[in-house]
């Protein structure tokens, strides 16, 4: 039996907004404390404080401008970023009532630039006569051209995609955050004058010569594009799929998605979660996500797991997928799971083993695998950069340099980056790493 | 414990010493009636003069005498303070003598006091005859109006005048005296009052204000068509001079018993201003504010915090704090005190080492933790820490023994 196609309209965003009068109230909750740890605790060291205090005294412009001052997208970290496990949670307020709720605030703020008549642009300075090209427009490379022109050096982004925004637009769940939020963000950093180049493959469409003779430093902030999967034989058109695949499709609002009503997912990550909190809201019957450890092993955020919960998704702990059985009409039928039990070892590390003879079996219609990415190695093998063993463009952790100079790398693509901020904060750090090395030669 | 809330003011017994000032404006009796059935220890009546409104429930009258309001904010605090337009157009003498008489038919044990204004002779005398005829328990006579824009308390030989006449139109009614704020030589107005024969005073602080200007159109607030004027001001952010007011009418020697008005909040700004020496607490902003039902949280407020100190009456309240005040140059400035933390209610939210170091003392030090910690030898007790610590009662300064 085939799999009804199920419509995508895409998701409205549920986030909730706080009002006005509750967020003067809220902020005047702020101790605005000395030397404030809310800020130490941001990846991107808003002055928290400082915003929270402008508010207080209905300065909104003002206090819009130093949260865009260290993070050009509060609209869209403010959504996604697990604020209740940076800044919050360092919040002093803890003892007294709960941390403020430095999200719905700036969040707040954020909005107020998008319906605001003339948003924030901060003003760009003399051109050094620099240029970068920086490769991929995922946050990391948003927030490094944010930062480079903001030092006065000229910035292309080369975008191999339709559209730029990576994970932005294509793997965060509309419902997380609505596509006018990101549209207004991405498009202030082409308000800045950033140049952004879509349809472009690097390597492929442009060689490393040509970059060379055009510009001063290049920027691969290329993430981690592909998503890992198993190879299931003689599966040619069964529904198996891959979380990503999911998240893009629903994103871009493809027609036809075909998910059935007994979905599997394989993979405990907050894309997984992601992922199967959509199938719920596509109104899947039977979401049932694999995992090999325990809640407190999953590398997730405590908010993106209560909503997956909310949303009816069964998940088993300690199991891993093992195959699927798929019928003669080429649609599946089952997967078939292992138990695993728990060890640690001296060093407190904790692994899943499999037990032997554990096999069960799931009623199953769709499978999605979601256990991770890994680095699309076509631009890096062109380009002949060295990896490390974990399959991540090697760079000098000083300069963000990969073993050719002229070439930058920074993000997903580099290091383990579990936050849209951390990613926002890394495509900083990188720029400003690269605005040393090139005003230094200079 | 028996608490006996009642006070003695003037020579009558007021049930609680919550008196609700001059409201409604617009004199509604039913409205009055409400005020005295909830349990008020008293009510000030509409200004009465001899030439004041016949009808004062007219539109037209009503909207000449409209009162505009406007809180003050402070940042995400409502109403801090209340500033209002006061028109002067008291209401005429019939009016107040139907009031008084219907009230006192109703409410036989509820004290009225009526307020009333005059200009010369004729009108002191004749007011406060028929107020006092009309059944007045106190008559209440405003010296911060005047003739010919000037106040009547700025002239200690018409206050005197004034007061004779009043006096002798009130007979046995007791006479209090409506005095705005201080006044040159305290001690002489006192005197004269009294020698006279003034029963009691009534004070407010004088000084008027501007609740606020609305920064887009720069037109200041309130505002009618466009146009502003100051306001009297009453509410929490002015209890501060209110406080400061009684106490230097409290190092007058010769004493009159003190009615005061204006700045109370709640009760226990109330039982501060009993402290420093008023036996009646005028009420009206907060009033409007909070209801009539008010009077039920402020009496048990003030019962509570009796029972607590095992004191049996709010008569020995009266003045109490009077004898702690002293000159600047007099207090004993050799004993120390020395600024300390209760670690378990501390947040580590480091205002106090930031106010510490900003006045350059740095006597306050966090570590690593955030913890902060009180070098006693640098700490001059001066208490700006305990003012900046955002939580309730985690800071205090102790007495350092020798």
């Amino acid at each position: 039996m085939t799999n009804m196609p199920k419509v995508i309209k895409g998701f409205a965003e549920e986030t909730y907004t706080i009002s006005f009068p509750e967020a003067i109230e809220e902020a005047g909750r702020c101790y605005l404390c000395h030397d404030a740890p809310c800020s130490k605790a941001s990846p991107t060291r808003t002055d928290i404080s400082g915003f929270i205090s402008r508010m207080r005294s209905r300065n909104f412009r003002g206090a819009l401008r130093l949260v865009k001052e260290k993070n050009f997208f509060p609209g869209i970290t403010s959504r996604v970023s697990p604020y209740e496990e940076q800044c919050e949670a360092a919040c002093l307020r803890e003892k007294y009532g709960g941390p403020i709720r430095i999200a719905e605030l700036e969040r707040l703020l954020a909005d107020y630039d998008i319906q605001a008549k003339s948003p924030y642009l901060p003003a760009i300075p003399e051109n050094t006569g620099k240029t970068v090209a920086v490769v991929g427009s995922g946050p990391t490379g948003l927030a490094a051209s944010v930062e480079l022109i903001l030092n006065g050096i000229k910035v292309i982004i080369y975008e191999s995609s339709r559209i730029p925004g990576g994970v932005l637009t294509k793997g965060v769940p509309s419902y997380l955050i609505g596509d006018r939020v990101i549209e207004h963000e991405i498009g202030s950093v082409l308000d800045l004058g950033v140049d952004l180049v879509t349809g472009i493959n690097v390597g492929e469409n442009i060689n490393l010569v040509s970059l060379k003779n055009s510009y001063d430093a290049l920027l691969l902030t290329i993430g981690m594009g592909k998503a890992k999967r198993f190879e299931i034989p003689n599966s040619g058109k069964a529904d198996i799929f891959t979380g990503v695949e999911i998240l893009e499709s629903l994103k871009l609002k493809e027609k036809r998605l075909r998910v059935g009503d007994k979905v599997v997912i394989v993979g405990g990550g907050n894309v997984s979660l992601d992922v199967a909190t959509s199938m719920r809201k596509l109104e899947s019957e039977n979401v049932t996500l694999l995992y090999r450890k325990d809640r407190e092993h999953m590398p997730v955020f405590r908010k993106r797991y209560e909503l997956c919960r909310e949303s009816g998704v069964e998940i088993l702990f300690r199991t891993v997928f093992k195959e699927i059985n798929i019928d003669s009409q080429n649609a599946i039928k089952e997967v078939v799971c292992l138990k695993t039990e728990l060890k640690e070892s001296e060093d407190g590390k904790v692994s899943a083993v499999l037990i032997e003879g554990s096999e069960f079996v799931l009623p199953a219609d769709t499978v999605i695998f979601s256990f991770g990415q890994e680095l699309n190695r076509m631009l890096v093998d062109l380009f002949e950069l060295e990896t490390t063993e974990y399959g991540m463009i090697k760079i000098d952790p000083e300069t963000n340099q990969t073993n050719d100079p002229f070439v930058f790398a920074a993000g997903s693509c580099v290091e383990r980056t579990d936050t849209i901020i951390d990613a926002f904060a890394k495509g900083q750090q990188a720029a400003r790493r690269i605005v040393e090395q090139l005003l230094k030669k200079a | 414990m028996e608490i006996n809330l009642s006070v003695d003011y003037c020579g009558l017994r007021f049930p609680n010493p919550f008196v609700v000032s001059q409201l409604p404006p617009t004199g509604d009796i039913e409205i009055i009636s409400q005020y005295l059935a909830a349990g008020w220890g008293g009510l000030v009546l509409q200004q009465t003069s001899l030439n004041g409104e016949m009808d004062p429930q007219r539109e037209s009258v009503l909207r000449k005498r409209t009162l505009y309001y406007r809180g003050v904010d402070y940042e995400e605090k409502r109403m801090v303070d209340l500033g209002w337009i006061e028109s002067q157009a008291p209401v005429a003498l019939e009016v107040t003598e139907r009031v008084i008489g219907q009230l006192k038919e109703r409410f036989d044990q509820s004290v009225l006091i009526a307020s009333m204004v005059g200009s010369n002779r004729d009108e002191w005398l004749k007011v406060s005859r028929r107020l006092s005829q009309a059944g007045a328990d106190i008559i209440e006579c405003d010296f911060s109006v005047g003739p010919q824009e000037t106040l009547i308390a700025d002239d200690l030989k018409l206050m005197e005048k004034a007061t004779r006449y009043v006096r002798e139109g009130a007979r046995n009614t007791p006479v209090i005296i409506k005095l705005p704020g201080l006044l040159g030589d305290c001690s002489a107005v006192v005197e004269t009052l009294k020698d006279t024969g003034a029963d009691g005073l009534t004070v407010f602080y004088q000084p008027k204000g501007i609740p606020g200007i609305n920064l887009s159109n720069f037109v200041p607030f309130p505002n009618v068509g466009h146009k502003s004027s100051l306001c009297v001001m009453g509410g929490a952010a002015t209890k501060s001079y209110t406080l400061g007011m009684l106490a230097e009418w409290g190092r007058v020697e010769s004493r009159l018993p003190i009615c005061v008005l204006g700045g109370a909040y709640n009760w226990r700004d109330a039982v501060e201003f009993i402290l420093m020496g008023a036996s009646l607490i005028q009420l009206h902003g907060t009033v409007l504010q909070r209801g009539i039902g008010l009077i039920d949280e402020l009496k048990s407020g003030i019962n509570d915090y009796l029972d607590e100190k095992m004191i049996s009456s709010v008569d020995k309240l009266v003045g109490k704090s009077l004898a702690f005040m002293s000159e600047p140059d007099q207090l004993p400035r050799t004993v120390r005190v020395v600024a300390s933390i209760d670690d378990k209610l501390c947040t580590r939210c480091g205002n106090c080492f930031r106010v510490c170091a900003g006045l350059g003392y740095n006597a306050i030090s966090l570590n690593a933790q955030r913890k902060p910690t009180i070098d006693k030898k640098k700490c001059v007790g001066d208490g700006l820490c305990v003012a900046a610590c955002p939580v309730v009662g985690c800071m205090s300064l102790r007495r350092v023994s020798k």
